[in-house]
């Protein structure tokens, strides 16, 4: 068996370059493909602790999170469409028509 | 796993099942009918299937039940919660009808993505487990992205959708990650679990716990716009049509009030010195911060986001209060977003009536001179801004006094102080509404033309702003017993 | 040899460093052998081929997205088909009930894109 403390790095890791990566990029689909590393992060920690705790929760969380996962990026991939269409640009730095 | 009881649960289920079928068939009724048939009867169908899903929701009221292995309790708690999420859906509905005329994007979608949210945040109220809850809020948030990009050809309501939608997600991985490590200390996602292994000894302590819970706190303080992680939120509001901003400054917030009534006070009681103290530091910073804020708004609807999250605030105060006495803290809670919501989605309707052909009525210059034009509107704008104000006859005293007491009482009279002054701060901006309505003469002579379902909804709202302050009895009753299921 | 926690990747790892040795030493092989003449017919991307045109980064047409994206929904949706057929024996009809709603759902969303004119194909 391998110690569970190695899946926790690796899922801190991915989380951490997913983070980073949110805050870095500025190609919109970029920072979508590091949020997905986020989430990732946390589904593979749920299967983890899932398997070690021998409690099947977790396992049934990550399948959802997963499909809910597919959902959102459906969505987020549609506006960015309908932002495209209308500016031509997904560069985050370019959207200020809303200031605060 | 016994069959028949889930037949049984399935029953239960009845106000969330009629919501998710009015959707579907409005869905589906949308793309049969030809485009002559009107799409406000669309809109009278999501009525008529919110009433329906209301008066099943009513029959539930005194059960005390778990259902489908503990992923959602039918209590109390949870039939106040979801009758304040379908008001605050119908009433959208309503100012919708004349919104989307004015705006000229009559769509069938836009009911069934509100109907879809509802949905979401019905499912939050019940829920308790992560799992439940988690569905429940991607489901409404996912809906409520699309809907802040309703207007596709508007730049700035693209621009909302894609903000709320990256800071949305940003925030679902924080809190998923954060329920993974609660998943891992306690080996449970059931709150009930949650709380039998946090009352073992020793249960409460250890950096993975606690990390935990911090990023469960940070997803919810973005969830929930508490600063500092607010900044998407005015942003979001002000692109999004406006029946679509006052939905998502009360639905949303309400229903993740719901989760964090159910967890922190409750399942998480054994650790309720740290996010006690955490809570306490992010109500001061949010009600302080989105003051200051809001006073330097040219912008209505952006000084009601701003208001909005400083009443956030105000709530959070309650939740702090929970830490010592759970009944007070709590009833003062579910009070406050009682009397939060009737006068926001009221002041919200008002933005609405004035949004005419080619001016949207968000500024406060629109404002002006409103008490010649309709008196009718402004006095109810006037209503409501004294509610969120705080100013007694309204339900808005009451309110704010029952969270400070509840402050005082759980000896935090620093926090408390903090509340009173900011509420006095914030008569400014409340106010300047009601001068400009009053006390200035109006740019535009035409008089506004509205459709009968906005007034309605502005005369309903308006009535429980003024009756939850004159005669607060039977809203206290109402706290009360969906305390007592939840304790 | 018995290898017990973290090191029973140590195999895994070892073939990774193996397969990227070789992976060097066969393209380094072959630069030193292979005959040196080259001329532009011989770097051409399809050698007996027509010319490409255009660049090879070329926009794709937001179609396609349309159609990626449908085809993402409908077809991680699928996932609790699987989980459900596991447990179809012992929840027998409350089960096959429950899916057949839950495909019914996502039919009305498949029908509501049918509609919608996101399956036709235009340019």
């Amino acid at each position: 068996m391998v110690s569970i403390t190695w899946y926790l790095v690796v899922s801190a890791l991915l989380f951490t370059i997913g983070l980073i990566g949110v805050l870095v990029k500025r190609n919109i689909i970029m920072v979508f493909l590091c949020l997905e590393l986020m989430l990732n992060a946390a589904n593979l920690n749920m299967v983890a602790f899932s398997h070690y705790s021998s409690n099947i929760e977790g396992q049934i969380f990550t399948i959802f999170s997963i499909t809910v996962a597919a959902a959102e990026a459906v969505v987020g991939l549609a506006i960015v469409i309908s932002l495209f269409r209308n500016g031509g640009n997904i560069n985050i730095d370019e959207f200020n028509i809303l200031k605060w | 796993m016994n069959t028949a009881q889930l037949w049984t649960d399935t029953l239960y289920l009845l106000p969330e099942i009629i919501i998710a079928l009015t959707g579907l068939l409005a869905l589906v009724w949308d793309f049969i009918s030809p485009e002559s048939v009107k799409k406000s009867r669309l809109a009278l169908f999501s009525l008529f299937g919110i009433m329906l899903a209301a008066v099943f929701c009513f029959m539930q009221a005194g059960l005390d039940k778990q259902i489908f292995s503990n992923l959602l309790a039918v209590d109390y708690f949870a039939v106040v919660y979801k009758i304040i999420l379908l008001v605050t859906a119908g009433m959208v509905i309503l100012m919708s009808m004349n919104y989307l005329k004015v705006q000229d994007t009559q769509r069938g979608e836009y009911y069934v993505l509100i109907l879809f949210s509802t949905l979401g945040m019905m499912v939050m109220a019940a829920a308790t487990n992560f799992i439940s809850m988690y569905l429940g809020l991607e489901l409404t948030a996912i809906s409520c992205y699309i809907l802040c990009g309703f207007m596709i050809k508007d730049k700035a309501s693209n621009e909302s959708a894609i903000k709320y939608f990256i800071l949305g997600l940003f925030a679902s991985a924080i809190l998923v990650y954060g329920i993974s490590l609660i998943y891992g200390v306690c080996g449970s996602l059931n709150f009930s679990q949650i709380q039998q292994a946090l009352s073992r000894p020793g249960g409460n302590s250890g950096v993975v716990l606690l990390t935990g819970m911090v990023m469960l706190i940070v997803g919810f303080g973005f969830k929930m716009a508490v600063v500092p992680f607010h900044m998407w939120m005015p942003d979001v509001y002000e692109g999004a049509p406006t029946p679509v901003t006052a939905f998502m400054s009360i639905g949303p917030k309400v229903a993740c009030f719901a989760v964090a009534l159910r967890f922190f006070p409750i399942a998480a009681y054994a650790l309720r010195v740290q996010w006690g103290f955490i809570f306490a530091i992010l109500a001061a910073i949010t009600i302080t911060l989105a003051n200051f804020h809001a006073l330097r708004q040219e912008s209505v609807k952006r000084m009601l986001a701003y208001s909005g999250i400083s009443h956030v605030g105000y709530a959070l105060i309650g939740l702090v209060a929970t830490t010592v006495d759970r009944q007070i803290g709590l009833m003062s809670v579910i009070v406050y977003f009682l009397v939060y919501f009737t006068a926001n989605v009221g002041a919200f309707g008002v933005i609405v009536l004035l949004c005419q052909k080619g001016r949207m009525g968000e500024k406060f210059d629109d404002f002006k001179g409103l008490g010649k034009r309709s008196p009718f509107a402004a006095m109810l704008m006037t209503i409501f801004m004294l509610s969120l104000l705080g100013i007694p006859p309204t339900g808005g005293f009451l309110a704010k006094v029952w969270v400070f007491a509840a402050a005082v009482k759980a000896d935090y009279m620093w926090l408390a102080v903090i509340g009173v002054i900011n509420a006095i701060i914030s008569a400014y901006y409340y106010l300047r509404v009601t001068v400009m309505m009053y006390m200035h003469d109006p740019e535009e002579q035409s008089s506004l033309s509205f459709t009968p379902a906005l007034a309605v909804a502005l005369y309903i709202m308006a009535f429980f702003t003024l009756y939850m302050g004159v005669f607060p009895g039977s809203f206290f009753e109402l706290a009360k017993k969906s305390v007592i299921a939840l304790l | 040899m018995q290898l017990s926690g973290i090191s029973i990747y140590i195999p895994i790892l070892f073939f990774i460093v193996f397969s990227g040795i070789v992976a060097k030493l066969m393209l380094s092989l072959g630069r030193i052998w292979r005959p040196q003449n080259q001329y532009s017919e011989k770097t051409s991307p399809y050698e007996c081929g027509m010319e490409p045109e255009g660049e090879a980064w070329e926009r794709v047409v937001p179609r396609y997205y349309i159609y990626a994206m449908l085809f993402l929904a409908f077809d991680v949706e699928a996932l609790f088909l699987f989980v459900w057929a596991i447990v179809f024996d012992r929840i027998g009809m409350f089960a096959f009930i429950e899916m057949i709603l839950f495909i019914a759902i996502l039919l009305v969303g498949l029908f509501y894109a049918w509609a919608k004119g996101a399956l036709d194909w235009r340019y």
